[in-house]
Order: structure tokens, then sequence, then C-alpha cells
């Protein structure tokens, strides 16, 4: 027989106990050896007791008192720090476990197939994965430890019970029999409403997640009032579902205490009276009550890991219930072999695709594509375009005919194998927090991780990343946000250098050029492209309390503003910087952060502020706090006439502001001089941008033109210093946001393009890749497939604008399904039929 | 606008927004829209300058934003396939272009080229469709400013086409889409 049960593969069909069975189990015998020491250490004190007092006290050996008291406290201390023993261990193996198991579901998750995704909302998925996981640990945690520990203690006691008498100790355990059949049938009660405590949670989740992600909906119709209820209904019956759950708790625990507590009542009755007939010792009667006290801890510790394994049992079947399901395709080859490299050849025959309700999206659909050929999918809304695209790269099943790769049957071909071999560009491509460069390599990293490659193998040179980037138009983007960067003191002093030396060079070539385009750091001159503080300062701060974000913290500089009569000026400009910003975003679902580009309040400060403007339209300036005052402060302080149009900038504070920068350089000069580095060309300015610095002023426009203009002088300079692949470097370490929110649409679209052409796969999929990008960058992506990958890669490409077909080897025009022709452009054009009506709008004239 | 903070005269900084309100507030592109939104998209809009000579927007270029030229002047020009541009109108101050581009990707079947130094207001289609993402009951309200606007269009070019309807013979009209 075997001791460990075969476990099933697919995670959902594994049982709760089986995550006992693969939890650490040198950890588990370590923990039973642990507790067999002490139960040992838990029952010697009873005989210690009863030697005491019979012994030690009964006989008056004051000796004797001190070795068992010795004994018993030895015993207690053992017993303590086993049990701190038991319980580290116990949620180790636990925590352990958990991992195991959130990890193993996580993967599960992630390949379950795409129209799980279509109806799971994420609420849920989070819920199950953060949550609901949680009491199958500890369950499995306890699993081992709770029930050896205490069934032994409790065999243990009631030994000893019954080698002190026999009859008492029936008497006494009379009861347990009764509570080991009331218990059960409370606690089948308490599960079915834990079920539905569990499936409520649910619900509500799900509810909370819908109504955040259609918060316009929500706001476009006011309908709060109607989501508040919907969401008072969902948490009044989970209220109620949870007083019904805990109730029947509440009511396990009290009849376990009422037959607990019967116990000592039934001893002292039938004990008292054999002892008064002298047929029980004082000592032994002593001991009873103790080890019967005892016995509650043991049997109250298992009626609890009861509980805990009932709750785990409950949520751990709902969990797995939700994700029964297997991956649509075969994940990996198996047996394990080398993956395949395929030529890139594509076979549709009588391609079906049917989903629920019986509609087909494809109607019987046949395209034969050879190794290298491009071929345009072209075609109305809805005709099957993007469906036939993505049953090539496994992301839709297909319901029937065949559809083969290098002569590979799609359908049984491991998705690991498809992966390698396809790259696929998506109308919105999904982009991940964190770099640039991070996002580039993804689909290489995937790969690498996939063939658990580690280092550097595998990954692309610095050199082929900047070609990548500038095929698809990314370069610039990238050299910009490179050029965007900002170095602490103290950090690539050699850069820095440099930069100030390209400052000089670049002054001396395009000074004259730029001067309309960029406002030059001028002591005399207002820069209305800096925020206010640069402009006071006009320098580089080297202590903390002068940095821009704490000047409105630093009480001299308070001091210095009092003195300059700017405070009030400013803290005035602050509050109308704040009125005017959350009276134009109040009333705006979920702003991201291109809606505070215009503005110096942040997006994550935006509800703090409401609620300061709200405040202000009650109490007047004078009356704000030293807090208020500095927020309005710092609002003041970040504000840049050039950038911030939402209010102007009179004429007086311009002229205070230029006043005050002269008293601040004589102040500081004197009293500081260490605190701010002045502007000067020779230095470098650590507060400013890479760009900036290179300027030695703000760019004032953000016309295309005379930005590009700025960068292509910028670039042949960096490459006469050869400082490119440096400033490129720095580009990519940009931190893209949440889901890329810190790119533009086409910016993501372009990152999503070069991530797939890094990765230089044998068949290209592009689902309307370039229907994001301008003008400019979609010619050159479709001079870049005609030239570099023509013949070398097959790409399929789902087409919206029709000027781009021109060059693909073939068009395949479809229609409800169907392909209604398929040849060269220039053919189809002659035959004047289906791509010609598309092309020249026939049907709308 | 508070006295503390008003600019006088127009220097960079002047305060853009309430220009761009009262700008957009007059185009009827956006007529209808509820000022809360028109205010957004005020705060959205960015200033251009442009020079004599600059091309604005290309014939078979993508168009990407809405313009509203501020001051300066523009000459609208469409070359026929394999013709030479011809100058159709030239156009100045409150004229506006491209709004149909903040809707969808369209190319402009026109050249727009400055003729003097000017300044518009430009609002991108990124920037409009981010708004139109918080605020879709916009949206039916600028379709009616389309199809109000297509009726106009084409009944001022059956009326200047009189009896002489020749040249639209095989076309069955815009306003039948």
């Amino acid at each position: 027989m075997k001791f460990i049960p075969d476990i099933p593969e697919r995670i959902t069909q594994r049982s709760l106990f089986s995550w006992v069975w693969t939890s650490n189990m040198k950890l588990q015998g370590i923990l039973l050896v642990v507790i067999v020491i002490t139960v040992g250490a838990r029952v010697l004190p009873l005989e210690m007791q009863k030697k005491i007092i019979n012994q030690a006290i009964g006989l008056k050996k004051l000796d004797l008192l001190l070795i068992y008291c010795g004994y018993y406290l030895a015993a207690v201390v053992a017993a303590s720090g086993l049990k701190l023993v038991i319980n580290t261990l116990q949620t180790y193996i636990g925590q352990q476990s958990l991992a195991d198991l959130r990890k193993k579901l996580y993967a599960h998750i992630l390949t379950l197939p795409m129209p799980f995704f279509r109806k799971a909302s994420p609420g849920m998925v989070v819920q199950s994965l953060v949550s609901e996981v949680a009491n199958t640990g500890e369950f499995v945690g306890q699993a081992i430890a709770v029930p050896v520990t205490n069934l032994l203690t409790l065999l243990a006691f009631a030994t000893y019970l019954f080698y002190l008498n026999p009859l008492m100790a029936l008497i006494s355990m009379a009861l347990y029999p009764v509570a080991i059949v009331v218990i059960p049938f409370l606690q089948k009660r308490a599960n079915t409403a834990n079920k539905e405590r569990v499936d409520t949670g649910r619900k509500l989740s799900t509810m909370i997640g819908e109504t955040v992600s259609g918060i316009h909906e929500v706001h476009a119709n006011a309908s709060f009032n109607l989501e508040n209820r919907r969401y008072a209904g969902f948490v009044d019956r989970l209220s109620r579902v949870r007083v019904v759950w805990n109730l029947y708790k509440y009511a396990i625990k009290v009849s376990n205490n009422f037959f607990q507590s019967l116990g000592p009542f039934v001893l002292f009755l039938v004990g008292g009276y054999l002892a008064i007939n002298g047929r029980f010792d004082l000592g032994a009667l002593v001991a009873f009550l103790s080890a019967n006290e005892k016995l509650y801890d043991p049997w109250k510790e298992l009626m609890d890991f009861y509980q805990v394994y009932q709750d785990a049992k409950v949520s751990y079947g709902r969990i797995m219930e939700y994700f029964e399901g297997a991956p649509e395709f075969p994940l990996e080859p198996d047996p394990p072999r080398p993956p395949l490299a395929l030529d890139g050849a594509v076979a549709v025959q009588d391609l079906i695709m049917e989903v629920p309700g019986g509609i087909q999206l494809l109607k019987g659909v046949s395209l034969d594509v050879k190794p290298g050929e491009q071929v345009a999918l072209v075609g109305f809304s809805g005709s099957g375009k993007s469906t036939l695209a993505l049953c090539i790269c496994q992301l839709n099943k297909y319901s029937a005919g065949r559809a083969a790769l290098s002569g590979y049957d799609i359908e049984i071909t491991p998705k690991s194998d498809i992966a390698d071999n396809i790259g696929v560009v998506a109308q919105h491509p999904f982009i991940f927090e964190g770099t640039i460069g991070d996002n580039l390599l993804y689909s290489i990293n995937a790969r690498r991780a996939a063939h658990g490659v580690e280092g550097e193998e595998g990954l692309p040179s610095l050199d082929r990343i900047i070609e990548a980037i500038q095929q698809v138009g990314l370069f610039q983007d990238v050299l910009r946000f490179g050029l965007n960067t900002v170095f602490k003191k103290g950090r690539k002093e050699n850069l820095v250098k440099k930069i100030v030396h390209i400052r000089e060079c670049y002054y001396q070539d395009q000074g004259e050029i730029l001067k309309d385009i960029v406002e030059f750091f001028d002591i005399d001159k207002y820069l209305y492209y800096s925020p206010v503080a640069a402009n006071i300062l006009f320098g580089n701060p080297n202590r903390e309390e002068y940095q821009p974000d704490n000047l409105a913290r630093n009480q001299a500089f308070l001091d210095f503003l009092q003195e300059a009569g700017l405070r009030q000026l400013l803290v005035q400009l602050g509050r109308e910087l704040a009125s005017r910003t959350v009276d134009i975003l109040k009333n705006v679902p979920s702003p991201d952060a291109s809606f505070f580009e215009q503005s110096p309040v942040g997006a994550d400060e935006f509800a703090a502020y409401a609620d300061l403007v709200n405040r202000l339209q009650r109490v007047r300036l004078h009356e704000i706090s030293p807090d208020e005052e500095r927020r309005l402060l710092t609002l003041a302080l970040r504000f840049t006439p050039g950038r911030h149009k939402i209010v102007g900038l009179s004429r007086i504070t311009e002229e205070l502001v230029l006043q005050g920068r002269a008293m601040f350089m004589d102040r500081i000069g004197r009293q500081d001089p260490e605190a701010v580095t002045f502007y000067r060309r020779e230095d470098y300015i650590h507060s400013q941008t890479i760009m900036d610095n290179i300027l030695f002023g703000r760019i004032r426009t953000e016309n295309p033109k005379s930005l590009d203009q700025i960068n292509k002088s910028i670039v042949s300079l960096l490459i006469q210093e050869d400082m490119l692949e440096r400033i490129v470097e720095l580009g990519l370490e940009f931190h893209v946001g949440s889901s890329g929110d810190r790119l533009s649409g086409g910016q993501r679209q372009k990152v999503a393009l070069a991530r797939a052409f890094l990765k230089e796969p044998p068949l290209l999929i592009l689902d309307e890749a370039t229907a994001a990008l301008d003008n400019a960058s979609q010619t050159r992506i479709q001079n870049l497939l005609e030239s570099k990958w023509k013949g070398r890669s097959t790409v399929i490409s789902v087409v919206h604008r029709l000027d781009t077909i021109k060059g693909f080897d073939k068009v395949a025009v479809m229609k409800a399904g169907r392909i209604v022709e398929c040849a060269s452009y220039q053919e189809l054009m002659e035959k004047k039929g289906m791509l010609y009506e598309l092309v020249h709008g026939t049907s709308g004239r | 606008m508070n006295s503390s903070t008003e600019h006088q005269g127009d220097s960079e900084g002047a305060c853009g927004f309430t220009t761009h309100l009262d700008i957009l507030r007059d185009v009827p592109f956006f007529t209808g829209m509820s000022l809360d939104v028109i205010k957004v998209l005020a705060y959205l809009s960015g200033n251009e300058s442009f020079r004599a000579g600059d091309q604005l927007c290309g014939q078979d270029e993508m168009l990407d934003c809405g313009r509203y030229v501020i001051c300066g002047g523009l000459e609208i020009s469409h070359a026929p396939e394999g013709g030479e541009p011809v100058v159709l109108k030239t156009v100045g101050r409150g004229f506006f272009f491209g709004g149909l581009s903040l809707l969808t990707h369209v190319k402009s079947l026109y050249t727009i080229r400055a003729v003097s130094d000017g300044d518009c207001l430009v609002l991108s289609r990124e920037k409009f469709q981010k708004a139109a993402e918080r605020f879709p009951e916009m949206l039916p309200k600028v379709l009616a400013a389309v199809v109000g606007h297509m009726f106009t269009w084409e009944a001022g070019v059956l009326e200047a086409c009189g009896n002489n309807l020749s040249a639209l013979k095989g076309m069955s009209g815009l306003t039948l889409f």
C-alpha cells in the first residue's frame, strides 16, 4: 500500500489533503518528533502534582518538594518552548504550501482558454488568489501537527486518568460522545452558510470591479444612488450570511464549552463522595481534576482545527470549481524535445470558428501562405480578418477544418512551439509596468524563461535594440526620454562633464538658430518655461531643504518670501491654481496622468486639493492652517506659466519674482553660499534634465517641426561626442507607468512592433498593428516589411487602411466570415471586384 | 480671472485656458456639449505657432488634430491625381479644421499651408479621445453637429450647381449615406 496517494496533475482535480502530502515532509517529520516530546512534557506536571501533595507535602519532606517542583518547572518550560517550536514549524509549512498553491494556481489560471477571461472578472481572480486560498495554507500547516499533538495529548491524559481511577475516568469522559454527535451537525449548517458567504463575497467583488471599470457610465448617468443601492444589497446579504455563519460557529463553541464544563461537576460529585468515604486520596483527586481540566485544551484545539478544516474545504472546493478547465492547446511537447524551428508556411483549409449561440465567425476559410510571403487581410469590420489571424496564432480555437504551420497542425502543436515561432502585434497592445527596455525584451525574455535560459544568453545587443527602435520610429522617443533624465549630484560625474562640454559646442553651433524656440537661462529675464521656484533660486540646490519640493517647508525660505513680499502673492496664486484645476477636472471620471500635464497639481494629489478648495470656499486665506498654506505655496512654486496655461502670471508677480531672485542671490551668498549653485554655463544643473543642460534653457514649443530640428542637431552632436548610445540606454530605462499609461497610443504600438521584430520570428501576425501610428511611422513600418522582412519572415497583416497594401504579395479580401477573393493587389484591382470596391468606395457613391 | 494673476498683454505668461474656452464655445463642432466638457477640452488644448510657408497638413497625410486659427492666414489647396495643386480658398482667424480627425483616423483630402505667420489652437485626437472616453455623452452631440454640417454643405453645393447638375451625375448624395 502506498503511503502517499497519486496526485492528479491538474491542480483543480487535486484534493485539499494532497497539499499536505506535497508539503515539506522533512519538516512534518521533525514536527512529529517535537510533538511526541511535547506530549510527554505536558503529562509530567500532572504526576508531579500528585507527588507534591501526597509525598512532599503529605510526608512533610522539603527536599522532595524542591525536587518535584524543579521537575514541574522544567516540564512547564519545556512544554512552552516546544509549543513555540511547533507553531513556528506549522506556520512555515503552511506558508510554504500556500505559496506553492498560489504559484500553481496562478500558473494554471494563465493557461486557461481565452473565453474564460472574457467572462471572468479580474476582482474574482484577485480575491481567489489573494484571500480565499489563505485558509488552505492554514489548514496544511496544521493538518499533521494539530490533530496528532492534540489526539496524543488527549490519549496521554485519558490514559493517565484511567491509571488514577478507571471508573472516574469513564464517568468524566461520558459526555464527549454526545459532543461528537452534536458538533458535526452544527458544523454542517455552518458550512452551508460559509459556502453562501464565499459566493456572496465573490458577487460583491465582481460588482465592485464592474462599477470601477464602468465608472464612466456611472458618472455619465449620475447613477450614484442606483449603484449604492446595488452595492448595499450585496453588503446586506453578505452581512446576513455572516451573522448566520458566525452564529453556527459560536453555537459550536458554546456546546463544546458546555460539555467541557459538565466534566468537573461530575468529578466533584463522584470524586468528592469517594474521597469522603476514603476510597480515593486527595492528591489523586487534585491531579484528576487538573488532568480533566487540561483535557479541555487539546479538545478545544481539535474543535478549532475541525473548523479550519471545514472552512478550508469550502473555500478550496469553490476555488477549484471556479477555475476548473484545461488549456485549449498543449503547453509543452510531451515527451520533451527541442523546440521546433518552423519556416513560416501557413496552410488553412475549410476553417470554421463557431461561438456559443451557433454564430459562425469563420465559415470555411482556406488560405495558403508560402514561407516569407506577405499577406494582407482586408474587409469590413466584423468580416473575420482578426478572427482568422488569431486562429493562426492559437489565440482563438477553431471549431472545424484544419490549420497548419509548416505542416504542423495548429490544434495539437504545443503553445511553446507556436510562441517560439510567431510574433504577434495587436491593435491595442498591452504594455507592462516597468521600463521601455523591459517591454522591448518581453517576448525574448518569455522565450528565454520558457527554455530556462539564464544570464545574457539570447539577449539582443544594444546595437540591435537601437536598430529595432529606429526601424519602428521609436528612436526619437527613447532619445527624448533619455534626454529628460535628471541626475542627482554625485552620480554619473563623467557623463555630466561631457554634457557640459556638449552644451558649449551646441551653443556655438546652434545658439543663434534656436533663440526663438529655446528659452535660455538668463539672469535678467523671467523664465516662463521654468517653475516659479527655479525662477527664484535660479540655480542648483545643493541642500535637501532647498530642493523644489521642500522649499515650502523650509522656514528660512518662507521668511525670505515674506521679506520679498512674495509669500501672500504666491499663496493666492496657489489658491487660484488649485481652484482652477479642481473646477476643470472635478467631473472627469478617473483622469489619468495625461490630464495633469497642464496643471501643477499631481494626479495623486487631486483628491486632497479638491478637499482644500472646498474648504477655501468657507474660510479666508488668512484663516488657513500652516499645512494648508504650505500646500498652496507648493503649487505656486511649481507653477510654470508656459506649460500651465490654466492661470496667467501677473506682471506684478513676475517683477517681484525677478526682484526676489536678486534678493535671494544676495542673501544666500552671504548667509549660506553652499546651499545653491547658481546657473552658470560652465556648471551642470543637477535639478534639470540632460536636454535642459545641453540647451542651457527650456524648449518653448511643442511644434513637431521645431522639436525635430532640435533633436536632429542634438543627435548629430551626440554622435560626434560618442554619447548617443549612452543617452539611448538611459532612455530605455524610462518607466512606462501602469499599463504603459505614460506612453502615447502610438508609442505603445511602436514598442509592441519593436518587441515582435526583436524576436525575429519566422511568422509575424500584425492585427491592425499600425492603426495608432501617424502617417510617416506607418509608411516606415510598411517600407520595413517590404525591405527587411520580405522573404525572410512570413507576414499576415490585418489591415484597415487600404493604401498600405500595395506592397503585399497577396491580398485576401474577407466578407462575412469568408475569403471572397485572394490574389495580388494588381490582379484584384484589375478584376474590379470586392477590393476595387473597397478601395474606391463604390458602394458609397 | 483674478487681478493678481491676470497678465497684461499677450505674452507667454498669459492665461491660455480662458482664450481656449471662448474659442471652443464658438466652434460649431463642439456645439451642444456641456460647459464642463468644453472646459476639459479647452484645458487639454495647446497653442502652436506657424510661419508663412509652413505646411499644417498635406494632402493624403493622416490628420491627427483639430486646429483653430487664432491669427494668421492659411490657404487650402487640392491636387488632382497627376495634376498641379489648385488653391481653393484662403482662410484666416476663426477657421476650424480637422474636427473629423478627432473622431477617427482619416487622411486629409487637402493641403493646408500658412500664407502668413500666425498662431492656432490645437486639440489632438489622443486628448480628445481621452475626454470622449470619459464623457461619452458628448459624442451624439458631435455626431449631430457633423450631420447638420453635411446637410448644410450639400444643400449649398446643390444650390451652387443650380440647374447644372451634370458634374454630380452618378453620385447618390452624401446626405443619403
